[in-house]
């Protein structure tokens, strides 16, 4: 496992405008929000659900680039447990989100955005946020296993990213039906507005969905990446 | 003797064209496979499909699990972010060796092929040439049964190509079997053949094993372009014959065949041309 967590991080470290550019978007959209508007804070859910569609949208170029490059199935080739496999794929989306994610309470906390929040309910919104880009990068993950190619991957994770914004209630009320449920980003907005103080607290099915969602999807999305890529190459383990 | 992989009545059709038909193939332990034949006639194809990641149309692969197959396509799959020594190191650990030993092997194929002044440098910084040098490092890094390599010669230039031949033949001692799709296969062939190793020719869906490596020579009409001064030409020319080639200088074709610059004595520009003929004159060729 060491090899794989120190190859993930020291791509992530080299990479340093597509880190700055992952982490540094949503903060700085909280700085400059702040300072155009008088009232800002009842943008703060939006911005951190966006930043948690970023996962999606990083993942699924990032896995779709390495299959595109072959240096995925360089990996895959290695005698290393599927389980660390995926470990290691979603280790580095889950720091940027959480430095990313840090940042823009950060942000909102110094131009106060924050103003009837605790300690307690901030590393909440944090933990949420971050159950939501595990989840997010699961989907990410499962765009790049089912696409050929980068620019299609780049298409496609942008049409679903587009899907759940409509979707989350975040520009239109959230459209009535069970499957909008399915998506990520409609617990995690009740979420994390509930904790920011910007709507009732979510109940314990959100929680409970939240949690299934961290769980599962960046497991599955992990797995069919792998094991397509794997049958791409013709290693059917 | 084993095999380490073996195709039987391998056939593979892309694209409504049959690449190959019920082709058997056998590739001994530790032994080299040289695979030539002009471009298109499905030399990659082969390599893919001996990786496995062609499926056959029709006929069988018996082959090493996936972490036993060193594989290096034409187009190099590295990690652009990180340099040759940790991607090697990393390649290896992942491979279950030792730090120690990954980091001790890594060095020491990064000499090899002479990239142990690029070892600190972003593998996506690195030319061309050093990049596929690369490719082929972590094919044979971590030590595999089966190194299937496509063109790891091409685009390099005589002394690296050279290098890069004699650490695959080590590796070929070790126990390494290595099949090579090349264009060259002069860099392998004599002095350093052995029984076991083959030369076999992809033309027309078909392979046909050479029996005799200088008439493969003798068809491909190998070039060899260099680039210097008259002092230059006449030095490769004195080495050329020392490896029993005989040289004929023939200034007058040289023009037409390349443009020589300026060397650091020549004071002018020199045009020559050279004419080889193998010692045994089982090979023919032509030298500029």
């Amino acid at each position: 496992m060491r090899p794989l967590i120190q190859l993930a991080l020291l791509r992530l470290a080299r990479d340093r405008a597509a880190l700055l550019l992952t982490v540094g978007t949503a903060p700085l959209f909280a700085l400059g929000y702040a300072a155009f508007n008088a009232a800002p804070q009842g943008y703060l859910a939006s911005l951190l659900v966006f930043s948690v569609l970023m996962s999606q949208f990083s993942a699924a170029v990032a896995a779709a680039k390495e299959r595109e490059t072959g240096t995925l199935p360089l990996l895959l080739a290695t005698p290393q447990p599927t389980a660390f496999l995926a470990a290691a794929l979603l280790l580095p989306h889950l720091l940027t989100a959480l430095i990313s994610h840090a940042l823009t309470l950060l942000a909102a906390g110094g131009t106060g955005a924050l103003p009837k929040t605790t300690p307690t309910s901030v590393a909440l919104t944090l933990a949420i946020s971050l159950a939501g880009s595990a989840a997010s990068s699961g989907v990410g993950f499962a765009v790049a296993a089912f696409t050929r190619s980068l620019i299609h991957a780049f298409l496609l994770t942008s049409l679903l990213m587009f899907l759940q914004l409509l979707c989350a209630g975040l520009l239109f009320p959230a459209p009535d039906h069970p499957i909008v449920s399915l998506l990520p980003t409609h617990p995690l907005r009740e979420a994390v507005a509930g904790q920011l103080g910007l709507a009732p607290k979510a109940g314990e099915g959100v929680a409970r969905a939240l949690v299934a969602h961290a769980l599962l999807m960046p497991a599955i999305g992990a797995l069919l990446l792998i094991t397509r890529t794997r049958a791409a190459v013709g290693d059917r383990r | 003797m084993s095999a380490v992989v073996t195709l039987r009545a391998a056939t593979l059709r892309r694209g409504g064209r049959s690449l190959f038909h019920a082709l058997d193939l056998t590739i001994a332990p530790g032994s080299l496979t040289l695979l030539c034949g002009d471009n298109g006639q499905g030399k990659s194809s082969l390599l893919s499909v001996l990786a496995g990641e062609l499926p056959l149309s029709e006929g069988s692969r018996e082959a090493p699990p996936r972490d036993r197959i060193g594989w290096s396509p034409q187009q190099s799959r590295l990690w652009p972010e990180l340099t040759p020594l940790e991607q090697l190191t990393l390649l290896g650990r992942l491979h279950r060796s030792p730090e120690r030993d990954a980091w001790g092997r890594a060095t020491q194929l990064l000499r090899s092929a002479g990239l142990a002044e690029q070892q600190h440098r972003k593998a996506g910084h690195l030319s061309g040439g050093m990049q596929r040098r690369l490719g082929t490092l972590l094919a044979v890094m971590p030590r595999p049964t089966l190194a299937l390599l496509d063109e790891p010669t091409a685009h390099l230039d005589v002394g690296a190509a050279s290098s890069m031949a004699a650490l695959l033949l080590e590796a070929r001692d070790e126990g390494c079997a290595l099949v090579v799709a090349t264009h060259d296969p002069d860099v392998f062939v004599p002095p350093h053949r052995r029984p076991a190793d083959r030369v076999l020719r992809i033309a027309d869906g078909r392979l046909t094993e050479l029996q005799e490596p200088g008439r493969l020579l003798a068809e491909a009409t190998p070039t060899l372009r260099v680039r210097g001064s008259h002092a230059a030409l006449t030095a490769v020319g004195a080495i050329a014959r020392r490896d029993g080639l005989e040289v004929e200088l023939e200034p007058a074709r040289l023009s037409s065949l390349i443009g020589i610059g300026n060397g650091s004595g020549g004071g002018g520009e020199t045009h020559a041309s050279a004419k080889t003929n193998h010692a045994t004159g089982d090979a023919t060729g032509a030298a500029s």
